[in-house]
């Protein structure tokens, strides 16, 4: 299942302001790109290549290596350069400069983005895409298969998704909208909002934020909405089938409906929608729960 | 972080790649800063596991068929027989893979077991406390609330205290690789939490019937070990 090793070497030399190189790819391969600080985005194609673009790359030396099926992008400070630039800790991190990617994949290309100080944005894919940051935001517009993706600092934001999305921000907002297929969403300090969301399994966490979530109810289906310190909303359609469990500390139940109220116990209770079979679980400790009908 | 290599992990812990495969699988590790800190959490959680059927077998086997039911992991038919060893051979065998927020889970609770957790299992257990279901969901943080009501809760909670100090002294020592401003966002976070912990205890306090107090206390603990395990892996990836 391994491929033997193939490597193929792309050096573009240092220094250099912008940079054009394309390398030829097929369907099945993976693309890993790591960029410490600046900007990571990709678009797509109709051909069998990947073009890469850098701009602001002066003294920064970007190595692409192909290992199996595996397209390897690394920006490493050039030699010849190092001391221009000041270094940060240890392991010898630059933080002067900055180096922007473009690039332009075919649509079926899986990616692995890595970057520190780096904003990410990924649009048109049809394939997984995983996307982490320390301190820019994320934006994923399409993708199929997994799509996972993180920022400590930053909101993150998926979009035209089918297939299992995995988004979270620690200090951010996070936004998922028109998905199809299982979501889970977390954050610490921030939002989180579902809009669109056609899943049979869906859990949305937070400490300190609100929980939205708008999309159809699957009678076989798991929605799980939780926050410590903000409201929870779920906009329903007419028809769901659920038994709907809502539980909080210090807040209220508001419903634009009538609901017969059972199992009032511990802080919880429970009520039943149609035949009751899927189950919505809504919880905030610290603020109120509202259940609507979907607009 | 690739499920394909994930499930490698334990094979690669025990030395069952080829030399390429090892390779390839190094490779990755090196670009891949959340699969590694999971390597090494799983060669923790089978070191502690080691040395766990040797001080206490009997708990560890009753312990690890918990963890197994609640992480989901669920071994082979005649390694559910009471006879078969628990905690070793089930690594060993290793017939089943375990996501990261599994190994959180296996690791946690180990480490209870071994540190002194037994006690509290016990305790829980002499009681009739069934443990938690609810899968990822930290295992200590799963006893604590049941112990607290029943008057243990000293025991647990120093667990979870020691669990989390230990990944704050790891953090500690890659602060430098940090940017300061995500140092600072990352301890405001943990300030958050902080409070949401306590503010949970204290419902919990005053509640201490109430199921749902019990289960967002569960939940709330175990953000915190997510987000310091996290910013961990984020550090050692600079």
């Amino acid at each position: 299942m391994f491929h033997t090793l193939m490597a193929l070497w792309v050096t573009i030399a240092a220094p250099v302001q912008t940079s054009d190189t394309t390398i030829r790819v097929e369907e099945g391969m993976r693309l890993n790109l790591r960029n410490e600080a600046g900007e990571i985005r990709v678009t797509t194609w109709e051909r069998h290549e990947v073009r890469v673009v850098l701009s602001r790359a002066r003294g920064v030396r970007i190595d692409v290596e192909r290992s199996g099926s595996v397209l390897r992008i690394r920006s490493a400070l050039d030699l010849g350069f190092r001391d221009e630039f000041r270094t940060r800790g240890r392991r010898g991190r630059f933080d002067d400069d900055e180096v922007d990617f473009a690039l332009t994949v075919p649509v079926y290309l899986d990616l692995e983005l890595y970057g520190v100080e780096t904003d990410i944005s990924v649009v048109g894919m049809n394939a997984s895409v995983t996307a982490e940051t320390v301190e820019g935001s994320i934006l994923v517009r399409g993708g199929n298969g997994l799509v996972m993706v993180h920022s400590v600092e930053e909101e993150v934001r998926v979009e035209r998704v089918r297939g299992r999305v995995r988004a979270s921000s620690t200090d951010g907002d996070v936004w998922i909208s028109d998905v199809v297929g299982e979501v889970t969403a977390e954050s610490v300090d921030g939002n989180i909002e579902l809009n669109d969301v056609d899943s049979r399994q869906v859990t949305a966490r937070t400490v300190d934020g609100d929980v939205v979530f708008d999309g159809p109810i699957h009678d076989d289906g798991r929605y799980h909405l939780s926050t410590h310190d903000g409201d929870v909303t779920a906009w329903i359609p007419a028809g769901t089938n659920a038994t709907v469990m809502v539980a909080n500390f210090d807040g209220d139940f508001e419903t634009s409906f009538s609901v017969m109220l059972r199992g009032l116990r511990g802080r919880r209770f429970h009520f039943t929608l149609g035949d009751g079979s899927a189950r919505i679980e809504l919880e905030s400790f610290d603020g109120d729960v509202y259940l609507r009908r979907r607009r | 972080m690739s499920d394909e290599w994930m499930d490698r992990l334990s094979d690669y812990l025990d030395g069952e790649m080829s030399p390429a495969e090892r390779a390839l699988l190094e490779g990755h590790l090196a670009e891949d800063a959340e699969c590694a800190a999971a390597l090494e959490s799983l060669r923790r959680v089978k070191m502690r596991a080691a040395s766990l059927d040797d001080k206490h077998p009997a708990h560890a086997r009753q312990m690890w068929r918990g963890i197994a039911q609640r992480i989901g992991a669920t071994p082979p038919q005649e390694e559910r027989d009471p006879a078969v060893a628990g905690v070793i051979r089930l690594w060993r065998t290793r017939r089943f893979s375990v996501s990261v927020p599994q190994l959180v889970a296996a690791g946690i609770a180990l480490m209870l077991l071994s540190g002194g957790g037994s006690l509290v299992f016990r305790g829980a257990a002499e009681r009739g406390v069934a443990l938690r279901g609810g899968g990822g969901i930290a295992d200590q943080a799963a006893v604590v609330p049941e112990v607290m009501q029943a008057g243990f809760g000293s025991v647990a909670i120093t667990r979870f205290d020691e669990a989390v100090a230990d990944l704050v002294q790891v953090l500690e020592e890659e602060r430098e690789f940090l940017n300061p401003r995500t140092v600072r966002i990352v301890e405001e976070n943990l300030a958050i939490i902080d409070r949401a912990i306590e503010r949970s205890r204290q419902a919990l306090m005053q509640d201490p019937e109430s199921d749902y107090l019990r289960d967002h206390l569960e939940q709330t603990m175990r953000q915190k070990l997510t987000l310091l395990r996290r910013v961990m892996a984020i550090s050692r990836a600079l």
